[in-house]
């Protein structure tokens, strides 16, 4: 008999993923819930409608799963309401399912240097972190807890991280950032994502633990976008000065930011280029390196090499990018 | 951490691990390694962030043929960054044959050949930020790219082989924001290392005497010391420190200052290419990571066996700027703006002879006449260079009469006549200054000679076209501009014999058991390349050494302690 496990935020990049290699699974049945059902629709998935910020949807939900992967994403109000509401209907469930919970590399916050799961969470560097490390705290009381803690996700369907600087990279918008490039990209490839998340929910005893999803020796930024511009043939990679770069993040960004929530307000396509937002400037330069060994051990094979998550990324952006040149 | 010297008291002594004397390319390429490395490093920099003029005067010193070779305070930066604060950026690796012992090249060969380097080059050009460490067309580009000369074979010389270009890296600016974030690396500004003082045996230095312009004065103990200088300190600093060796330090056998090479340089001829203009390709590509990268000619090493000479290389060139017969408005441009063009470039580019009012004029003629050139390229130098980070190289005017000149770059060979020492006057911190007496040989002239020759029999057998030059200018040509500006090179020079050398192959001093060098010095020859590569591969593979030799070190003190303990307990 297959075990119902609940998808929250499964319209997302990595929710839809998820439900997608659930879809297939003989031990799980997966539900794919959003606040619009239809959003997270998938096949043949089962769709559901949850707001995780309303206690009383959360709770009829939680009557009849195994488990629940949480991989809401949003602004810092809908994770931190939503994350407590989902532990504290959890708790309360007749029979209390494992929670796999999405928290994010954010909650080490400025740190610096080879980071361990033990590592305090120090929240510092925006509302987001603060959000993501007050979830933690909460999710710390629930004994069913598995907190994933992964870097930057890329690969075919990441708007963020593949899709938006394909664009940026295509564009000559961003390249070699000289030194405000070199914080480490803590890459995790999503279908590396993906095999941990399946392997999590059979682990019997990986319940109250966190744990750091990144590949090892991560590229530096500057390397990464040096990388993917070769894989996508947005070469010669350009090297951009702070003078560009600022031109960017502080002038550029706020218009094009307010154009594509406008665009997106009235349901088109913003007919302007992705903003590059300031807040990645410390991301960017920030020297932090994730320690994931032990996600290696639950996951029991290597990560994704990054040249073949690239290539695989690249492919899948072809289409988009051609598009949008011919445009 | 960054400290600064005004920050201490006078006295002050300051302990470390390591000491590294110098915060230039070496210095800076050896701190990076150690960052986390639980290894407390000290980098002790003579100058600031920027250039101060007193502090820059420490270099001054006397030239013995100042028509051979530029004042010791041109071509190089007593500042945080050092010389890379104002290099050209061309990088390319040593050659294999670089490291032979050669009959023919008196004083040659390294105690190791260039597999000892290679696991270090890629580090170094990545520091350097010069791309992949791909040094041949085929293994920079998997894309087609345009040959130096269509047609153009040669059995003698290769046109295949890269130069790459850094940004050009400014190591201080560049990295400075990792050491100020590193918990175990201390900098230290305006911190001037006036000698270095040995134990009364003199096998190993206790102490390093520190001070800064306004006298304060600070002491460093340190286990293990590197001279991370250039190669006219590195013989300063060994020499000037002589409270135990009188001579000097590692100069048991007067070699240290001996042996200083740069490179034999110089522009010469007129060649013409009889084929269509797009036919030939002089200038710069860019690599898929956005380095430029240049083709020159490359005498092969069967070649300068069979023919005894020494390494070469050669670009094509364009005529020389100050003479107004070129009818180049672009090139008459550039001389006009010569007051605009720093000091070390300037010389190369415009020569140090007067020019007569007529030239002058002649000059202004030819930009009247190609107004739109001038502006194009003033646009292309604003865009490219001046406003960008990544900065077009060099000068590159396409000649419509398929007319160059030759640029040749040849390796120097080793000469013990040719030597820094020290003079009387001393500088304001009391350090005595350096007096250069560079000197070239007739195998020099003889390699350069043979290679030109070589290569225009190359071009007119290949049906390229013509190579015109004047065989009787050639030594004129080679000693124009002097000395290679910027490349000092061989001073304490690496070897296994103590006798014939400084350091041993570890580049650590002869005799002195915590006493190392990373820099240009101890360079056994100097290869066709320019240096600065491989002075950070050295300091690398000398900062990887370090490491063992001191976790090594750590090691056994750990096992001592437990034996100790141990023995308590029992």
């Amino acid at each position: 008999m297959k075990h119902n496990v609940l998808i929250l935020g499964a319209s997302g990049f990595v929710g839809r993923r998820i439900a997608s290699a659930l879809a297939s699974s003989n031990e799980w049945s997966p539900i794919a819930a959003s606040r619009k059902a239809s959003a997270a629709s998938l096949g043949n998935v089962r769709t559901a409608n949850i707001d995780t910020k309303d206690a009383n949807q959360l709770k009829a939900a939680l009557q009849d799963v195994a488990a629940v992967i949480n991989c809401v994403s949003g602004d810092s109000q809908t994770i931190a309401a939503g994350g407590q509401t989902l532990f504290e209907a959890a708790a309360a469930a007749p029979n209390p399912p494992k929670v796999i919970h999405f928290s994010s590399m954010a909650v080490y916050g400025s740190a610096a240097g080879t980071i361990t799961e033990d590592a305090p969470l120090k929240g510092d560097v925006g509302s987001y972190s603060a959000a993501k490390v007050h979830v933690e705290t909460v999710a710390r009381q629930y004994k069913r807890a598995v907190i994933l803690r992964p870097g930057i996700i890329y690969g075919p369907g990441s708007a963020q991280w593949s899709e938006r600087v394909a664009h940026w990279l295509r564009d000559r918008r961003i390249g070699d950032l000289g030194p405000q490039g070199d914080g480490f990209c803590n890459l995790i490839y999503i279908d590396d994502v993906v095999r941990f998340v399946l392997n999590s929910l059979s682990a019997s005893d990986i319940d109250g633990q966190a744990f750091n999803l990144a590949m090892n020796d991560p590229p530096t930024w500057n390397d990464y976008f040096i990388r993917f511009g070769k894989a996508i043939g947005a070469v010669p990679v350009r090297r951009i000065t702070s003078r560009r770069l600022k031109l960017e993040t502080k002038a550029l960004a706020p218009g094009l930011k307010i154009m594509e929530l406008v665009s997106r307000r009235v349901g088109i396509r913003s007919p302007l280029p992705p903003a590059i937002p300031p807040s990645l400037l410390g991301l960017f330069a920030q020297r932090i390196r994730l320690d994931s060994h032990r996600a290696l051990a639950v996951l029991g094979t290597d990560w994704t090499a990054l040249d073949d998550g690239l290539r695989q990324t690249a492919v899948a952006l072809a289409p988009s990018l051609n598009e949008r040149r011919v445009s | 951490m960054m400290l600064d010297t005004s920050d201490l008291l006078d006295g002050h002594l300051l302990s470390a691990d390591l000491c590294i004397i110098g915060a230039g390319a070496a210095g800076i390429a050896m701190a990076l390694e150690f960052i986390d490395s639980g290894i407390d490093v000290l980098v002790l920099e003579s100058g600031g962030r920027v250039e101060e003029p007193d502090t820059q005067m420490l270099y001054a010193g006397s030239v013995t043929d100042e028509k051979l070779h530029a004042p010791p305070d041109r071509y190089r930066q007593r500042r945080f960054g050092g010389t890379t604060t104002i290099w050209g950026g061309r990088c390319m690796p040593l050659d294999a044959i670089d490291f032979e012992e050669r009959s023919y090249v008196a004083h040659s060969g390294w105690p190791f050949g260039l597999e000892e380097l290679q696991p270090y080059y890629p580090q170094a050009n990545r520091l350097c930020e010069a791309g992949r460490f791909a040094y041949t067309i085929e293994e920079a580009f998997d894309r087609p790219t345009r040959p130096m000369i269509e047609g153009f074979s040669s059995s003698k010389f290769t046109t295949n082989t890269l130069e790459r270009f850094s940004c050009p890296t400014d190591f201080g600016a560049r990295y400075i924001h990792m050491l100020e974030a590193a918990r175990n690396v201390r900098v230290l500004l305006h911190a001037n290392v006036t000698a270095l003082h040995l134990n009364s045996a003199g096998t190993a230095v206790n102490t390093v005497s520190v001070r800064d312009m306004r006298g304060k004065r600070c002491t460093v103990e340190a286990r293990w010391i590197v001279l991370a200088t250039g190669g006219l300190e590195v013989p300063r600093l060994l020499l000037a420190s002589r409270d135990v060796h009188p001579n000097g330090i590692g100069n048991q056998h007067d070699v240290v200052g001996r042996y200083y090479m740069c490179h034999i340089a110089g522009t010469i001829g007129a060649i013409k290419i009889n084929k269509p203009l797009a036919s030939v390709w002089h200038g710069y590509d860019i690599a898929d990571e956005g380095t430029y990268v240049r083709r020159r000619f490359a005498l092969r090493p069967q070649t300068q066996r069979e023919l005894r000479i020494g390494n070469f290389v050669a670009r094509l060139h364009h005529p020389r700027i100050t003479n107004p017969e070129h009818r180049n408005a672009i090139l008459s441009l550039l001389f006009l703006a010569k007051y605009f063009i720093p000091y070390e470039y300037r010389t190369r580019l415009h020569g140090t002879q007067p020019t007569t009012f007529k030239e002058f004029l002649h000059h202004v003629r030819n930009v009247a006449l190609g107004p739109f050139d001038a502006v194009a390229f003033a646009w292309h130098m604003l865009r490219d260079r001046k406003l960008a980070a990544r900065k077009f190289p060099s000068i590159i005017i396409k000649s419509k009469a398929n007319l160059y000149s030759l640029d040749f770059h040849a390796e120097q060979e080793p000469n013990p006549e040719s030597r820094i020492t020290l003079a009387n006057r001393l500088d304001p911190l009391g350090v005595p200054r350096i007096q250069v007496d560079w000197r070239y040989t007739r195998a020099d002239v003889e390699t350069v000679t043979r290679a030109i020759a070589l290569l225009a029999e190359d071009i007119k057998h290949s049906g390229a076209g013509t190579f015109d030059y004047d065989p009787a200018s050639i030594e004129t040509e080679l000693t124009r501009y002097g000395a290679y500006g910027g490349h000092h090179i061989g001073t304490a020079r690496m070897g296994t014999d103590p006798r014939t050398s400084v350091v041993d192959p570890n580049c650590k001093v002869h005799g002195v058991d915590n006493l190392y060098i990373a820099s240009a010095a101890t360079f056994p020859t100097s290869s066709q390349a320019n240096p600065t590569l491989t002075v950070v591969a050295l300091s690398l593979r000398l900062a990887a050494h370090l490491k063992r030799l001191i976790n090594a070190r750590a090691d056994s003190t750990d096992s001592a302690s437990r034996d100790v303990t141990e023995a308590l307990s029992a």
